[in-house]
């Protein structure tokens, strides 16, 4: 498993559990946070850091994919 | 406004779609390439916001504020993961043509036609309620349209009505619409490009539909997020939508959610034909991996406020929310914004309908209708006719029966579901492909009894506890089921399996099927034992990147077929031109002529094989070339050994590369080695003779000196005396020079007994300079210590480093002039290494002398000066030593004459 994908799959564990039960139940409460109540702004701002730190990762390159016809059987 | 402008404006709009998608397929004929690129794929990926998203999400919204949200967490989540996953789909789906999900499993398992059709029906069944949940949001919203006048309040959406015949036409359109562009031929790569781009025009529409309708009501009945979310809290029936509250989505709902919408994501048809089978480049996983989730969040931003408002605006009305997106701007008199709004749904419908008929209709054709021709009616194997018009009819059958079906779900049942609990429906019965399609990517071991087993598991339980029951709710099925179990058995209450209860439908639906499934997935796959077939296919997709970097090299039946044969085969299903443009591209890759070729060989029939899948699906393709070609199968312990051997190869073509690279080193390092020990030897020789000459210089005088003293018994006592005295020098000397030989044999062979002690460098120098100052006084010379104010430790050997220093002091003494000769040390500190000059102004040495003087039996000769005393050992055991302390040790530069010797040992690090 390549590097890059260690971390992607970090990441799935990372947010898998922020955006679940019980954290989630925890920001459902009365709060407000500058006018927003707190678990809209939790969800969504979990949420664009997930696809931020997706789009860090990625920019890495990724090993190219051999081709399948240059390598046949001559 | 009146409604046949809506009926226009819709009709309209696909049409534009017609021409966007005609257009772009003409486009591609002659080469273009605009989908080739990861944003197109992006927003095709998109197609996943179904009419559902657009009106339904407020219609969750409103019961459950934001636990309508994980079904967007699911993909989002999964993002990270498509490189591990989804690019490896796509890599074996490209290389073996593989057109569907259906075709996905089957080909995993063996190529297996039962699986193939277990796939289509349970996906026939888990979708039709999704298709005709589309054309129900489209009905709605006409129907909205037509009723709706600001006058008229109270909406009545029960009852009859005429516009349903309007989605009859709809779907009509829709149905012309795939069978042109998503039928359009039979092509082995089942790529539409036509139809991708429109629909990924169709998402941005749906999106900008969204996000101007939100901006309207935020920022337009309300001034912004604060001041709605404000209001909201002030009414206790939108208040408690803010939150998580009760009888919201629970916490074993929102985890379900989560999952099912992940495997949707994946294994739904379209989003597998999206994904998979129309991605023209792997690459482009890795920008749609944030992109889709970024357009994910944007058209949800918006959701919970407009449910909001809507809950406020209609407080006490008789409106459905999942009409509240399009009653929000017509209530408010803007009709434009409102026809704009219905576009966008209208997008939102049409891009799923669109993309879920064609993957269906192909599904269909190439595991149930072809396969089942193919079986019957021996014409079909070995007819004349070219099949390839057949199939396609096959495929536009299927797309019109697909929408008919639809058309009778949406005025039976569907007319008064909510959207997104038949969407949820469809979800928990694309989830049972979850395991086998994972387990199949990553687990050999996996069998085709095992797949079947679990697929069979999971739809029975699937239809048991979400189908039946909703049949039953309707009155197709006798109520009792519901209250009092399935033939009366209590613990097979559709809603609370084994008494679970407690927990809303979907996820205890979700949670007992997938506990069948995998359960029955992997027990029988543990317990059954794979055809050499399914070994190959599963080592493919399994070990898919070993495939990639040595190509499949061997093949697992040896097979023969006359190469007229598969032509024709390939003529009659892929028609004839497509057949020769294919075959010449082998033979440009393979570098052979087939018109030669009587007696086709195993490659050409995997090749042809390939082509016919892509086609017709592996199973099919499968049953054909089977018909013409003469196998002599495998055994399956011949195959096992076969699949080893490949990997053996492999193995051991790394293993020698690697072994050859380092007998190469060892060669090198041989040959060095050699060399070194040759010098060494020459070396040894000159010491040899070195040492013997030195000893023999005392040697001869000590013996001439004694003979002198024991003849001459009277010999002056001032001569005797002088004698005697030299006799004693030159007896120090050998004993000097032996000590240096044993110190050097000692040295070298690292034998010495190293004492390695931290070291006050200070005092170990004025100690050593102690005993040098005698001798200076003697001969006059001048001697000085400069040290520094600070102290300097090092780890060393204290005998050993007040030899080098003595031994560099006695020579300074020894080579400089008796009068006005300097001799001085000096010790300093330069970063991390302790430096001691020793400074003469003695005759100096010649720059390319100075290298050569730490060798052994090294001394300068100098006409003038005679032979110089001293064994030429010194300096070399001096190097030797200083080396041991990772130190250096060299000949400066000394302006004005003289010699500089410089020591670097490094310092203690305090």
């Amino acid at each position: 498993m390549s590097n890059k994908t260690s971390k992607l799959l970090a990441l799935f564990c990372l947010f898998a559990f922020l955006l679940n039960y019980p954290i989630v139940g925890a920001f459902s409460k009365s709060h407000w946070i500058m006018g927003f109540p707190a678990l809209f702004v939790y969800l969504f701002v979990l949420w664009f850091l997930v696809i931020a730190s997706v789009w860090v990762v990625q920019r890495q390159d990724f090993p190219s994919i051999p081709n399948l016809k240059k390598n046949k059987k001559k | 406004m009146n409604i046949s402008v809506f009926a226009i404006v819709s009709f309209s709009y696909i049409l534009l779609l017609f021409l966007i998608a005609f257009y772009t397929d003409k486009r591609t004929e002659k080469g273009a390439q605009w989908t080739n690129n990861p944003y197109i794929y992006s927003l095709s990926l998109a197609v996943y916001c179904t009419a559902w998203t657009f009106f339904g999400s407020v219609g969750k919204a409103s019961k459950s504020g934001l636990g309508m949200l994980p079904i967007y967490f699911g993909p989002t989540l999964l993002a990270p993961l498509w490189i591990m996953v989804l690019r490896k789909i796509i890599l074996i789906s490209k290389s073996q043509r593989i057109t569907s999900i259906a075709d996905f499993i089957s080909s995993r398992y063996g190529k297996s036609s039962i699986l193939g059709v277990s796939v289509t029906v349970v996906a026939f069944f888990g979708i039709i309620p999704y298709i005709s949940l589309q054309l129900k949001a489209i009905a709605d919203s006409f129907d909205l349209l037509a009723t709706f006048s600001p006058a008229h309040q109270a909406l009545n959406t029960e009852g009859v009505s005429f516009f349903y015949s309007t989605v009859f036409y709809i779907a009509a359109v829709l149905a012309i619409f795939t069978i042109l562009f998503g039928t359009r031929n039979i092509d082995p790569n089942e790529r539409h490009e036509g139809l991708v781009t429109a629909v990924a025009f169709e998402s941005i529409v749906k999106l900008v539909a969204f996000l101007a309708v939100g901006f309207f009501v935020t920022f337009g009945l309300y001034n912004g997020f604060t001041d709605l979310f404000h209001q909201a809290a002030l009414n206790p029936k939108t208040y408690k939508l803010l939150f998580l509250s009760e009888g919201s989505t629970s916490p074993s709902e929102w985890f379900w959610l989560t999952i099912l919408s992940m495997s949707a994501f994946m294994f739904l048809p379209r989003q597998f034909h999206i994904s998979v089978v129309e991605n023209i480049n792997p690459q482009h996983v890795n920008k749609a991996m944030w992109l889709l989730p970024l357009y994910l969040l944007i058209i949800n931003i918006f959701v919970l406020p407009v449910t909001l408002a809507g809950l406020m605006q209609f407080e006490g009305m008789n409106i459905r929310p999942d009409n509240f997106v399009l009653q929000l701007p017509l209530a408010n008199g803007h009709y434009f914004l409102g026809l704009l709004v219905f576009i966008g749904g209208l997008s939102a419908a049409t891009s799923m309908v669109i993309v879920e008929t064609t993957a269906l209709s192909i599904m269909i054709s190439n595991h149930i209708v072809i396969p089942f021709l193919i079986n019957t009616f021996s014409a079909f194997r070995q007819g004349k006719r070219d099949i390839s018009k057949s199939v396609i009819l096959v495929r536009r059958v299927s797309i019109v029966l697909i929408m008919l079906l639809a058309l009778a779900y949406v005025r039976t049942i569907a007319s008064n579901r909510e959207l997104v609990s038949i969407g949820l429906v469809s979800f928990a019965a694309v989830t049972q492909f979850a395991p086998i399609v994972i387990g199949g990517l990553f687990w050999k071991r996996a069998t085709r009894l095992g797949a079947f087993a679990g697929l069979t598991f999971g739809f029975i339980v699937w239809a048991m506890t979400l189908t039946i029951p909703t049949m039953a709710e309707y009155g197709l099925v006798s109520k009792s089921v519901i209250t009092e179990g399935y033939w009366g058995l209590s613990f097979l209450k559709p809603y609370a399996l084994f008494g679970l209860e407690g927990y809303d439908q979907i996820s205890h639906s979700a949670f007992w099927s997938l506990f069948f499934n995998i359960s029955a997935y992997v027990l029988v796959s543990l317990y059954t034992k794979q055809s050499s077939e399914e070994i190959t296919q599963a080592d493919y997709f399994v070990n898919i990147y070993k495939y990639m970097n040595v190509g499949n090299e061997f093949e697992v039946m040896r097979r023969q077929a006359k190469m007229e044969d598969l032509r024709y085969l390939m003529n009659r299903f892929l028609g004839e031109e497509r057949t020769n443009i294919l075959l010449r591209i082998y033979e440009e890759e393979n570098e052979v002529n087939l018109d030669k070729t009587v007696i086709a060989q195993a490659e050409i029939i995997a090749y042809v094989e390939t082509q016919l899948a892509g086609a017709l699906g592996a199973s099919s393709a499968k049953v054909l070339i089977g018909s013409v070609v003469k196998e002599d199968p495998i055994s399956l312990d011949e195959m096992l050994r076969l699949l080893d051997q490949t990997q053996e190869i492999i193995v051991t073509n790394r293993e020698l590369e690697r072994k050859s690279k380092e007998l190469q080193e060892m060669a090198e390092q041989l040959q060095n080695a050699n060399n070194q020990l040759k010098q060494l030897d020459t070396l040894k020789a000159d010491f040899v003779t070195t040492v013997t000459h030195e000893l023999r210089t005392p040697m001869t005088s000590i013996k001439a000196l004694s003979k002198i003293l024991l003849d001459n018994k009277d010999l002056p006592k001032e001569q005797h005396d002088e004698f005697l005295g030299i006799v004693v020098l030159e007896t120090e000397r050998i004993t000097r020079l032996i000590n240096q030989v044993l110190d050097i044999e000692r040295l070298q062979s690292n034998a010495y007994n190293w004492k390695m002690n931290q070291q006050n460098l200070n005092d170990l120098i004025e100690k050593a300079g102690k005993g040098i100052k005698p001798i200076c006084e003697e001969k006059g010379i001048d001697c000085q210590l400069i040290m520094p104010d600070f102290d300097i430790f090092i780890t060393a050997d204290n005998d050993r480093i007040t030899q080098v220093i003595v031994n560099l002091l006695s020579n300074a003494v020894k080579f400089t002039n008796t009068e006005g000769g300097y001799v001085g040390l000096e010790l300093s500190k330069v970063e991390n290494k302790a430096i001691i000059k020793v400074k003469d102004n003695g005759k100096g040495i010649l720059e390319n002398n100075r290298a050569m003087i730490f060798e052994r039996f090294t001394q300068i000769d100098d006409p003038q000066a005679g032979k110089p005393t001293g064994s030429g050992l010194g300096l070399f055991i001096s190097k030797k030593i200083v080396e041991h302390h990772n130190g250096q040790i060299y000949v400066e530069d000394t302006l004005g004459g003289g010699t500089t010797f410089v020591i670097k040992l490094p310092i203690d690090s305090l």
